[in-house]
Parts: C-alpha cells; structure tokens; sequence
C-alpha cells in the first residue's frame, strides 16, 4: 500500500534491534491478530454463547421446585389416610443442534440457515430438561416412602439459535464448507432467523446499577442534593431496589430544622431522617453514626451539615423505636407493633440496598453503604465535588442479546413453572396421577422466543413493559450497512426528548463509539454504534477477586473499626463496599499485573480513584471496554520481535503471537471506560518515543497505556471515509448514513436467496484509495462503488445544486449498471377444515375477483416459469380460494375466488427463479424472484464517499463530454460549488491520491490520524508528470475550444445509492380512494394521490388563489352533492330518479336544496348525529 | 478474629492474662494444610518462622518464641512454634515444610489496624473456656514473592500463587451449563416427540391405554383385594383399580362379591369389605 509512511519505511528496513519499539505502521499486525480472534459481531455471538451455556441453566435452577400437596376436600368423617407430597424438580437442560420436523411427513432432520431462509422457517434448536416427579407420602404411622421418578430429556421448546454461534450448525465448518451449505463466506452470523428473517437484537443502553449517583437539583424540587442507587443482587431475578438519600434545598426548609437529609426507602410511604435509619439499624449512638458518615471527626463543616438531620432524629434514640418509627410508615396499617417492628426489620434486611447484602448480620455493611452515600452527598452539597454525570460512558451498561434474552427467558420459563403447578395442583387434588411429558407446556417457550423475536416487542405478550424495536430486521442492502446493524446501540429515552445533552458526544465514548455513525433527526445521538475494537464484557465471577482481595491484606469492614477509614482506600467490587486497604498503590500494581498475567480475568477493570481514596472492581457484563497498548517507563511492552513473530506463519500453522497469547504476556490489555479515567494513554507510539527523548518537554511523564491506533475509534461506516480527518464532521456523518444505501454486493450467496428486495451493482470496482480498517470489514472483496473519472466543473449548467453530469458511453459500457431483485411469496393457505387454498391457473369461468393483470405468463402449475419477462400487474403466482356454497345443491356461479400475487404495478424484469416448497405446517408454499436491470438514468443518485450526494443531471455521449490532451474524458462532472461550504477537503485530497494510485498500481492509503500530507501526494503525483495539484488542461467537447480554466480531473469512488428515479416516477390522474373519507389513496404503491397539506394550503391563501384552493382541496378530492332540507338544516333524502325529495326530521316534501361539499364533512356531520349532536346547515 | 463471645456459665479461666500473643491471618488454603497437619502430624514441628523487622515494628520485637496462632475457630493449634528472628526489611512468614510445594511459601506481614479495644484470644477447651494470651499484634498477610524483595510493588508475583489463582478461576467458571446433544439420531429422535404426540406414545414394551387389561383368575383377584382392604378399609373404585389392573366389569363383578359400596352417608362412593370378612380390631 502506497502512504505517507511508506517513505520512512525503506530507511529502517535494513536492521532492527529485537527489542526496538515498534511503530505505527506494526500496531496493524496487531490490529488483525485482534480481528483474526475476534470478528466485528463478537460481542454478540459471546453473549448469545453465554446465554445458552450459562444463563438458560441458571435461570432453569433458580426456579427449579414445584412443591404440591392435594387440598383435596376434607372428608370430615374420613380419617387422614396418608400425607402424600409431591416434588417436580428440573435438573439439567439440553440443547440438540437445530433441527426441522416437517409438518406433513413427521421426519426430522438438522436445519441449516439457507433452508431457514428461503422456506420461512425459524432456525432453532429444541431444548430438553431432565425432570424428577418424587412422591413423598407419610403413612399415619409417620413412615416416610419417596417415590423418584426421573423423566429424562422432556422437550421445553425451541430456542431460536444466533447464527455462528458455537450451537449454530455453521459453526466449526471451514469457508469452503460454508459456501456447498450455500452460505456467504463473508457472513459474520450474529442474528436470528425468524420465519425465514433476518433479525438482530440491538444493543440496548441503560444506566448501571449499583453505582451512587450524586445529584444536583434546581428550583422546583424541595431537595437540593440526591444521592440515588439502584441496587439489584448479582445474578439474581429480583427487580431492582432504588434508594435516594436527598437533602432538603434552603427552600424546602420548613419552620426552624435546617437543611435536613432524609431518606427514600422501598415500601416505605414517606421519607426517614437518616439517622432513624442508622439507629434501626442498630447503631444508636451518634457518635457511632457520625463515624459510619464523616469518617474523619476534624471535618466540622462536614459535621454540621449533619446538624439539622441529627437534631430532627433526636425523639428517637433506640433500636426498637426507630424500627416502630419505619414500620409505621409501611404499606401495612394497623398492625400491632411487634409485627411493624418485625416489618422493619425485614424492609431492612431484604429490601435496603439488597445488593450489599440479604442475609443476616448484613447490618455492619449496609450502614457502611448507607453512610457512605450520605458521604458523597455531603461532599457534593458542600461543593468539594461535582454532581455525577448521568451521560459518563462509566455509568453504562450495554444490554446485548444474551442478557435480552436471559431477560425473556425467564419471564417465560417462570410461566411454563406457573403453569406445571397449577397443572399438577389440579391433578394431584384430583387424586390423579400426572404426566409430566404432557403437563409441560411445549409452547410457551417457543411462542414467547419467537414472538419477541420476530416482532421487536420485547417481554411476554400482554405485559406492561414491553419495549418495541429491541429486534430489527438485518438491513441487507450493502456488506457495510449489514455488519454496522450488527453493532448498532440504542438508548431507549424517548425521541421527542429535548434534553440535548443525552445526545451529545461524550468524551468518555472514545474508543468505544463511533463519533460520526449516528442517524441525523430525532433519533440523532440516541442511535449509535460500537467502534470498531470496542468489546464488551460479558460477564465473570466475582469470587475470584474477592479471594484474591482476601489474601492481599484488605481489612474486611465486619473487622475495621471507623477512625481508620480516613487513611485508608475504601475498596468496592461491584459497587458493593466490601472493604479497606491501607496501601492501594500497592494492591492495585498487584491486581494490574495479576490481570496482565490472566491469573485474574481480563474482563475486571481496576478503577483507582485517588481523590475519593476509592478502589473500584467491576466484574459485570455490558461494560465497554478497548484494548491498549500497555506503556512501562515511557515503553510499550511489546517489541519488534512480536510483531515478527505475528506474521512469521510456519507452513499454515497458527503464528506464534496471537491476540490471546499478546494478551496473556501482557503486552495489550482491555481497559474500559471506568479504568480509562485513571490512565495515561498516549496517542500515538510516537508520543512515547519524543517523551524519551525530551522527557522536558513531554506531554506526561507518567504514560500507562498507548492507543493501537487512533482510527480504531471510528466505527463500520466511518471506516469506509477515506481521510475523515479532512472532513468537516457533519460530512462523515452524512456518509456513514449514506454508506449504508450504497448498492455493492450484500452477500456472495445472493443467487441462492429470495430476499424480499436486494441491489447488486453489476461491476463492483474496490476503490483505488482505502483505509487499512477496510481489510477487516471485507470492503475490497464485497465493493459498494466505481472508480469514477471526476471532473470538478461548470461545463453546461446541468450539474447546478448537487446534480451532476454523466457520461452516457461509460453507461453504455456497464458503468454503474445494477440488478435489482425482488421476490414475492405465496402459500396455500388453510382456514378451517373447509377452505384450502390451492396454487393453479385460475379458471375464468368458475373464479371471481380475478385481477386486471395478464393470467397468459402463468404455467398450468399456476405460476410464471423463470425467463419470463413480466410488467405492470402481470399475475406471478395464480392461487384460488373456494368459495363456501351458498345453496347447496343449487348450481353456482362462481366456485372460487382468486387470490393470486401480481407484479408491483410500476415494476418490470424477469423471472429470476421459482421455489417451490413446503412450510412449517406442511403447505405448498412458494417464492419467485423477479429480477430487473437498472441503467443509470437522470434522476439517479450518487455519491462520493464524503458524504457529497448528487443526482444525475444528465448524460452526454463521450463527444459532447469535455476532454483532456491524453484523451481522458470524465464518467462524471459535479460542480464546484459543492465544495467550498461543505468543506470536504479528504474527497479533494482522495481523488489527488487516487491518481496517483491509478498511475502507480497501487492502492494509496487514506487511513485517518497518519502522517499523510497532501504535499506528500502533491509530490508523487509530480512525478508521475502530472500537475501537482490533479489540475487538467480540458477541451469543449461540443466546441473543441480549451476550457478556460484547468480542470481538477482525477479518480474518486463513487456510490450509486438505492433512491432511483424509476422507483419514485409518480402521477396520477383519476384513481383509487379511501373507503371511509372518499379522499384519494396515499402512497405511489396504491397510485394515490399527491397531498396538498396544510403548508401548501397556507401558500395558497397567502397568495389569495381561492379558486385554485377549492379546485385542490374539494373538486379533485372528495367532492359530493347532499340534499339538505332547508327549514331545518338537516340533510334529506333524495330519490333522483323519481325527484322526490323528503325530509325526515320535518317531514317537509318541499324547501330541500342541492349542497355540495366535501364528503368528509357530511361524514363528520352524519358522525356528529350519531353522538345525538344536530348539525344545521343554515341559509 | 479472636473476641469475647463464649460466656460461659463458670468463671473463665485467667491464667493466660499475662500471656502476650500474635495474630495472624493467613489465607484460607495455608489455614487448610495447618489444619491438616494438626490433625495428621505429631505435634511440635514448626508450622512457619517469622521475622520481624525492628525497623519497621517500634514495638519491641522478635520476642523468641511465639504462640501458635490461634484462630477464632478456638482449638487451638499443636504445640507447634513459631520462630521470630529479626533481620530483613519486612515482616516476614515463611512456611516451613507443612505446605505443598504448589503453594506460595512466603508472606509478608503486615500489621492491621488496632481498635482501642484489647483483644483477647480465647482457648476452648473440652470443658471450659480458657483466656489463652491477650492479643498484643495482628498482622495479615499477603504473598511475597520469593525473588523480588517485596518493598517495591513491580515486584514478580510469586508463580506458585499465580497459578493458584489460576485454578480459582477455572475453578470459578460456571460449571452449570447447557449441555448439547450432538448425536442428530437421538436429537432426530427426541425432535419427534413433541410435535408428533402419535410417535411419541408408541414406545415399544409399553402397555397402551387401549388395550385391554387381562382378567385374573377370581381368587386371586379377590386374594389382592383382601389385602388391599387391610391397607385401608374404604377405597374408591378407580383407585382398586388402579392397584388391581383389571376390567370394570370384572373387578366390579367379583368387588360385589366381596365388598360392599357405600350408597350414602360420610363415605359415599368408596367401598368397603362386607361384615362378614371384615377383620376384627378393624375399625368402623
């Protein structure tokens, strides 16, 4: 690859030290060793793997027991024979590989995606549990019989299966093995398949929890200060427990207390002075409780913001009363007090902070936490600190498809549970035996997996909390729009929000986030996608820290007496305050290197918080995260002879560096966002080198970590912009939305599927100026755009606002030609056991409703062989439904009805191909692919890569077109005026590199954040014998005449977009209109009718054409003649054809005139008498 | 580790007042081998020699022989010493022998913070609870790598705890999993059952529901309805059934022989044996 760097190259070739530093050109070694390991959708198919190898077992045994005694009624004569128990318990589940049962013959056999795909089939596995029945009866004489049963591998249901995840039928299968199962090589999986669609889960965002969030707050609130934490058990199925600490604002203050802290419990009705709590949690004294919250007694001021809420506890100074004092205020009333205080009690112990702890003696630990977030509070509302950040990328967590799915999953198995007992209850009080094969509910699972799935609506069908939009159908336009969906986040705030803030770019998102991928409008900032080496956590056992933290002498809080707190780091994992240590230094170097080695898990992030004397250890899943290069006295770790070693492959064998094994020796490590803040990373290698050299001078002394590669913060899209760095930034936003409307090539596979719409570009060129991240996102083999000649010119006035000219000869020779398939489907369906619908040529004589399109292109078998050539409404597939007689024996008219599928009626093209197959259920079920040749035309839309869209303006043949003294003549000609505001200076400096390229053979690189310069290019391009700057001498092709300015003519790749003007192409005379309003249809599929709004009504009147008015909004809409009785305004009945004239409300036969007016009104006016409201109409 | 929670009904013993002792916490696998070896071993070989820094400690140190540790379990250790030498920059514990060659062998001590309150450690024995020393130091532990000096953090970490903590780990992943038939026959096999309720009834060897059941001979129908009676005294007919395995009308024909059913009152629908075979002490 030809580049800015490529010059330097030559020089240091010649020896290097094995331990040199490495440069910035070799960090791409590493880069791909990462994408060797780790593909763009990992963190999907990592969360889905979780999903299925842990979480589905977890969530089975966490609900495993069903417990059921007969309630049978009491015989009252009848002494108590035997007690007899019942226990269902589920042990361990299975999951086959997916399979398919065909619905007519019962044969079974394994299902691959292509076969999903085409036949709308759901691809999933069937899942098995292993159940125990044990009968536990107590004879009278208490002599205990168990009775076990073990049901094994009882069918659950179907989970549907993440394509190339570990269970997926393509996983383990080479490319080659892959492309004979007619799959795309280039096809990375990382969604489902649901009736035959493509769906994706989209990560969804949401504040982490366990977290003490500090805020501040304005006018309208009585508190000035909160502290809130959402406390949710690790692991666990409970709902999260919030509780807020807040602090009354100088307004809020009542009377004489001052600025009390109160605080929010769960189930408790009304706030609690803060020290209540303490004392019902067994810390009485003040003292005792000032030390769980200020921690050091010579912070007065501290201590006397603590005044007003110690002297509001004052009536309440013991254990037993504080608890009386909560327990009153809980859901129940009127309890003795013994059971308040026991109330108490529990609210305490399970609901306050249950992630600190639910068992016993949690109290030490929970006052700790309670003290500390009073702590942080204090320290806000005294103005030592900022409030938290809600948008912080540390306080974030990523919710992907496998906790999605855990989410789901155990909404449902929960209800196949609710149903097995209530079931088994039924059976049992019966005094029946049951069926445990037949009493598990086959369905619930696999409907609620595949409803959610299929339709977005996120939970069980009929609950409160359903979320839309989680799955989306995989966009499948070009290869580039397929993987960025695959990476997609989403916040669900809602759009209309006007908080710009949640919006914005933050700049902990650094690394982790695409800062130009994000859709424009209301969704803007909310929609974003992941960079392109972001990952993110899946999750790991906190045990393992919590050992380690054990031995390496952390002093549990159960064992650490207050006064020591001040001088010591206070130590959370997962939010959970489990301990202190007096030298954190120490212990966090220990805790690094533990991790570098992998003898802890790579996952945890260490988070040294030296100004809060804080350490902070996540384990949990959803973090963002990004691999660095770890920096030790001003060094990266890893050296030249690594790299070597990454590209040394020995005869096909594995390399012997590897991202893992880089890992493991500790040369990258992952770090996210949380930790991030506590580094010192350097930009560039380079960076480290200059800080050696002029440690003087050098930005930090003090570097942790160095970027692999600055341009790894862009995402899919954004990587695709050659040279984003000379854009503008809006432009690279543009383009990474327009990237994904580019036609290229979906998928290899493409001819062996039936997508309902796909865009292939005949010629797909790979562009002649790349980016390195290109290579990792298969750009170069699965293209979107050609190598346009570009001329930057006026040449007739037909390019004017962002339309350009085209040459009609390069058309002709195949540039930017396109095909465009779409399939249309049909199947037999079955209504009842009557109505059968059969696929045929429908017969005229016996069918009604038959269609206005030609029924001759149909085969006998009722549909259109490939290689027909098809338009308008021609039918595709032919198919009838029998009409129910109406009279038996009596001889009928018509005996069937057709229901046939014609061609879209502004669409033409060819058979494709026909499939023919059989559904789920067993029914004739069919495809067809229609295909149809696009030829670029006027009207078309285009666009470079920098987010410089235009549509054609116009074509000339080569001899109109302008040329230069080569004989080059330009594929297309966009207008100057397009630069100078956008400020797109990287498609300029990609179309100088471009030829310079073109002229050399070789690609250039335009991977942002390089030593690139234009000068640079300037120079090759000079001695390639060019003007240095691309300019071209150029002739009037319709005059001969030179052009009177040099002409900027080089190389740029272009896009040609989906928006074609054939798929626009829209008038419309007379036609359809609705039912209800008689007002014409919307939309060009129906042929309806173009709207005329309110803005335009508001032009109109302005311009005071009422005439003009009147014939838009009535005669062409929906003009109608009533008769309306004059005397009294209501409307009459009229009998035109034998002039009669009546009125019902006066029973007038005379005095009814001819109105005429929109028929919306007489149906608001006929809708308004129906309420029993008169509309007179008065003259 | 050690406080005063055992109340015992009697006096405690004092006698250990004056005593002064260390106490050390020591990570779970090294209290594991002690604890082992206590109960293995004879007692008297030393367990761990420690050397206390003077430097460090401004505490009069390296007392010669130390107490055996004692843990808040309360039984007290073998008489097993502890040495203390002072030399060296840290406070140090070094395992002598009693630990597996796979495990860290050296510690660094360090000391823990002290509460205002004196600390007692008390020893259980098999009758009474005995004051055993008052508790003058508590140190915790932390592993010291054996090549590096300890002082400086960029020290190597011990290899033995690394691959301890590695085997935590793998000891840590989730051992619950999905397990995955691999074998499509039996998948092929299973998949059947549940769509196709008709395939999965026909297990071969398994009574159907519509064959019939076969009459057994009357007296030894009548032999197991005896001894169902004297099970219980009233049973409903579907139940006999259930027990007897016979046709309705048969087992209806020879019950009418034996048995009686009750047409009304508390044990409406049940039967029960006619007075004649009913046994005596059976109850009415």
């Amino acid at each position: 690859m030809y580049g800015g760097a490529q010059a330097e190259e030559l020089e240091y070739e010649a020896e290097e030290a094995v331990d040199e530093e490495i440069r910035q050109d070799d960090s791409w070694a590493v880069i791909s060793a990462f994408f060797e390991e780790k593909s763009l959708v990992r963190q999907q198919l990592d969360s889905f793997n979780e999903f299925i190898s842990s979480s589905m077992q977890e969530i089975v045994d966490e609900n495993a027991d069903i417990i059921v005694r007969p309630r049978s009624q009491h015989d009252p004569g009848e002494d108590e024979v035997e007690d007899k128990e019942y226990h269902v318990h589920f042990t361990q589940i299975y999951l086959a590989k997916p399979t398919l049962t065909e619905g007519d013959s019962g044969e079974t056999s394994p299902l691959f995606p292509k076969e999903a795909r085409l036949r709308n089939l759901t691809y999933s596995a069937p899942l098995y549990v292993d159940v125990a029945k044990i009968v536990r009866t107590t004879n009278p004489d208490g002599e205990v019989n168990e009775d076990e049963n073990i049901s094994e591998k009882v069918y659950l249901g179907e989970v549907p299966i993440m394509l190339r995840s570990t269970y997926c039928s393509l996983a383990d299968h080479s490319e080659r093995e892959l492309q004979e199962l007619g799959e795309c090589p280039y096809d990375q999986g990382g969604y489902f398949v649901i009736n035959g669609s493509e769906k994706v889960l989209i990560a969804q965002e949401r504040m982490a929890n366990n977290h003490v969030y500090v805020f501040r707050k304005s006018q309208p609130s009585k508190f000035s200060v909160t502290a809130e934490c959402r406390s949710v058990v690790e692991g666990s199925t409970r709902s999260t427990s919030s509780m807020a600490i807040k602090m009354l604002s100088r307004a809020g203050v009542k009377g004489g207390d001052g600025q009390c802290i109160r605080a929010t419990l769960p189930y408790i009705r009304s706030d609690l002075p803060i020290l209540v709590v303490f004392r019902a949690l067994g810390f009485v004294a003040d003292r005792d409780i000032l030390e769980h919250i200020v921690y050091d007694f010579g912070d007065t001021e501290m201590l006397e913001a603590l005044r007003p809420s110690i002297e509001e506890a004052y009536p309440i100074q013991s254990q037993e009363v504080a608890l009386d004092f909560i327990g009153k205020r809980g859901s129940a009333i009127g309890v003795v007090r013994d059971k308040r205080i026991q109330y108490a009690r529990e609210i305490l112990q399970r609901e306050l902070l249950p992630h600190v702890g639910v068992g016993e003696f949690c109290e030490t630990k929970k006052a700790y936490f309670f003290g500390y977030m009073i702590h942080r509070l204090l320290l806000v509302a005294l103005g030592r600190r900022d409030q938290d950040d809600r948008d912080h990328y540390a306080n974030k967590r990523l919710d992907l498809g496998g906790p999605l799915l855990a989410q789901l999953f155990r909404q449902l198995f929960r209800k196949l549970i609710k149903d097995l007992r209530y079931y088994v209850q039924k059976a049992v009080d019966r005094g029946r035996d049951f069926n445990l094969t037949a009493a598990i509910g086959k369905e619930t699972i696999t409907r609620g997996l595949k409803y959610s799935l299929a339709t977005g609506n996120w939970g069980m069908q009929g609950t409160a909390g359903l979320r839309a939009g989680v799955s989306q159908v995989l966009n499948r336009l070009t290869y580039a729009s397929t993987l960025s969906h695959l990476r997609r986040i989403n916040s669900p705030i809602g759009r209309e929000g006007k908080l710009a803030k949640p919006r914005q770019l933050h700049n902990s998102q650094w690394g982790m986030i695409c800062p130009a991928e994000t859709p424009e409008g209301q969704a803007c900032g909310l929609v974003k996608n992941l960079a392109l080496m972001a990952y993110v956590s899946v999750g790991c056992a906190s045990g393992p820290v919590l050992e380690f933290l054990e031995e390496w002498t952390m002093e549990n809080l159960e064992e650490v007496s207050a006064s020591v707190i001040p001088q010591a780091t206070k130590i959370f994992v997962n939010g959970v305050w489990t301990g202190i240590h007096r030298r954190p230094q120490e212990l966090v170097t220990t805790l690094r290197k533990m991790r570098r080695e992998v003898n802890i898990n790579t996952e945890v992030s260490v988070v040294h918080d030296v100004r809060l004397q804080e350490l902070r250890l996540y384990t949990d899943c959803g973090r963002c995260s990004r691999p660095l290069f770890i920096v030790e006295d001003q060094a990266l770790r890893i050296t030249k002879e690594h790299i070597r070693q990454m590209s040394a492959e020995v005869d096909g064998e594995e390399p012997l560096m590897t991202w893992s094994r880089l890992i493991q020796n500790g040369f990258v490590e992952y770090v996210d966002t949380e930790e991030e803040e506590t580094a010192m990373i350097a930009m560039h290698i380079a960076d480290l080198a200059s800080a050696r050299a002029d440690p003087a001078h050098a930005y930090s002394y003090t570097y942790t970590h160095c970027e692999i590669h600055p341009c790894m913060i862009l995402g899919v899209c954004a990587s695709i912009v050659p040279f984003p760095d000379h854009n503008q930034s809006p432009r690279n936003t543009y383009q990474s939305a327009m990237g994904k409307q580019a036609m290229g090539m979906y998928v290899t596979n493409y001819q062996l599927r039936m997508d309902t719409q796909g865009f292939v570009l005949y010629y797909p060129q790979k562009p002649l100026v790349t980016t390195r991240s290109m290579e990792f996102l298969h750009f170069r083999e699965l293209p979107a755009g050609h190598n346009a000649i570009v001329a930057i010119a006026c040449y007739s006035g037909y390019n004017q606002e962002d339309s350009m000219m085209m040459n009609q000869s390069s058309i002709d020779r195949g540039f930017f030609r396109s095909i465009f398939f779409r399939s249309y489907r049909a199947e037999e369906k079955k209504v009842g056991s009557m109505v059968q619908e059969v696929i045929e040529k429908p017969d005229r004589s016996v069918t009604t409703g038959m269609r206005h399109g030609t029924y001759d292109k149909l085969d006998d078998d009722g549909l259109t062989p490939p290689g027909t050539r098809v338009s308008g409404e021609d039918v595709l597939i032919g198919k009838t439904s029998p009409l129910p007689e109406e009279a038996p024996g009596m001889a009928q008219r018509w005996s069937k009805k057709d229901v046939s599928t014609s061609l879209r009626n502004s669409e033409s093209g060819m058979v494709d191909s026909v499939m023919l197959s059989t559904n789920e259920a067993g029914a004739r079920f069919v495809k067809v692919r229609v295909r149809s040749i696009r030829i670029p035309q006027v009207g078309d839309k285009f666009a470079s890569r920098h987010g410089q869209k235009g549509t054609v303006g116009i074509t000339y043949t080569q001899e109109d077109m302008p040329w230069t003294a080569q004989g080059i003549v330009p594929d297309l000609i966009i207008n100057p005026h397009a630069i100078p505001s956008r400020m797109t200076i990287g498609h300029l400096v990609e179309a100088l590199m471009s030829k310079v390229a073109a002229c050399r053979g070789q690609e250039g690189d335009a991977t942002p954040f390089t030593d690139v310069t234009v000068d640079n290019i300037s120079e090759a391009l000079k001695d390639l014998g060019y003007h240095s700057r691309g300019w071209e001498t150029m002739y009037n092709g319709h005059t001969g005449r030179p052009l009177q300015a040099q002409i900027f003519l080089n190389p740029t790749y272009y896009q040609r977009l989906k928006h074609m003007v054939d798929d626009k192409i829209h008038s419309r005379g007379r036609g359809p209109v609705t039912l209800l309003t008689r007002q014409p249809v919307e939309g060009r599929a129906r042929d309806g009718g173009l709207r005329f709004g309110e803005m335009e009504r508001d032009c109109i009147i302005s311009h005071g054409s009422a005439s003009f008015l009147k014939e838009r909004l009535f005669d062409v809409s929906d003009a109608y003649r009533v008769h309306v009785c004059k005397d009294c305004g209501m409307m009459a009945v009229a009998n035109l054809r034998t002039q009669t004239f009546h009125c019902r409300a006066c029973k007038s036969y005379d005095s009814v005139v001819q109105v005429y007016m929109p028929y919306a009104a007489k149906l608001l006016f006929q809708e308004l008498m129906a309420m029993a409201i008169a509309p007179r109409m008065q003259f | 580790m050690a406080d005063n929670k055992a109340a015992a009904p009697h006096k405690l013993d004092l006698t250990g007042l004056g005593r002064d002792t260390m106490l050390i916490k020591v990570p779970n696998y090294v209290a594991e081998s002690w604890n082992e070896a206590a109960q293995n071993k004879a007692t008297g070989t030393p367990l761990a020699r420690i050397r206390l820094d003077a430097s460090i400690a401004d505490q009069d140190s390296g007392a010669a022989a130390m107490d055996p540790t004692e843990r808040q379990e309360g039984n007290l250790r073998n008489n097993n010493h502890l040495q203390a030498s002072t030399a060296g920059r840290s406070h140090v514990m070094a395992l002598t022998g009693t630990v597996p060659e796979h495990m860290p062998h050296t510690f660094r001590l360090r000391q823990q913070a002290r509460g205002n309150d004196t600390l007692v450690a008390l020893q259980e024995g098999s009758s009474q609870t005995r004051l055993a020393a008052t508790v003058r130091e508590r140190f915790d532990t932390a592993v010291l790598s054996e090549l590096g000096n300890g002082a400086a953090g960029s020290s190597a970490i011990d290899p033995r705890y690394s691959a301890l903590t590695r085997a935590r780990n793998e000891a840590a992943t989730k051992k619950r999993t999905m397990q995955v038939i691999d074998n499509p026959q039996a998948a092929r096999q299973m998949a059947s059952m549940p769509t196709n309720p008709k395939l999965a009834r026909t297990k071969p060897g398994e009574k159907q529901e519509w064959e019939h059941r076969a009459r057994l001979d009357k007296d030894k129908l009548e032999a197991r309805l005896f001894r169902l009676f004297e099970k219980q005294a009233r049973w409903k007919f579907a139940e006999l059934q259930k027990h007897t395995d016979q046709p309705t009308a048969w087992l209806k024909e020879v019950l009418l022989g034996v048995a009686l059913s009750n047409k009304r009152g508390p044990y409406i629908g049940t039967w029960e044996l006619k007075r004649e075979y009913r046994m005596g002490q059976q109850p009415t």
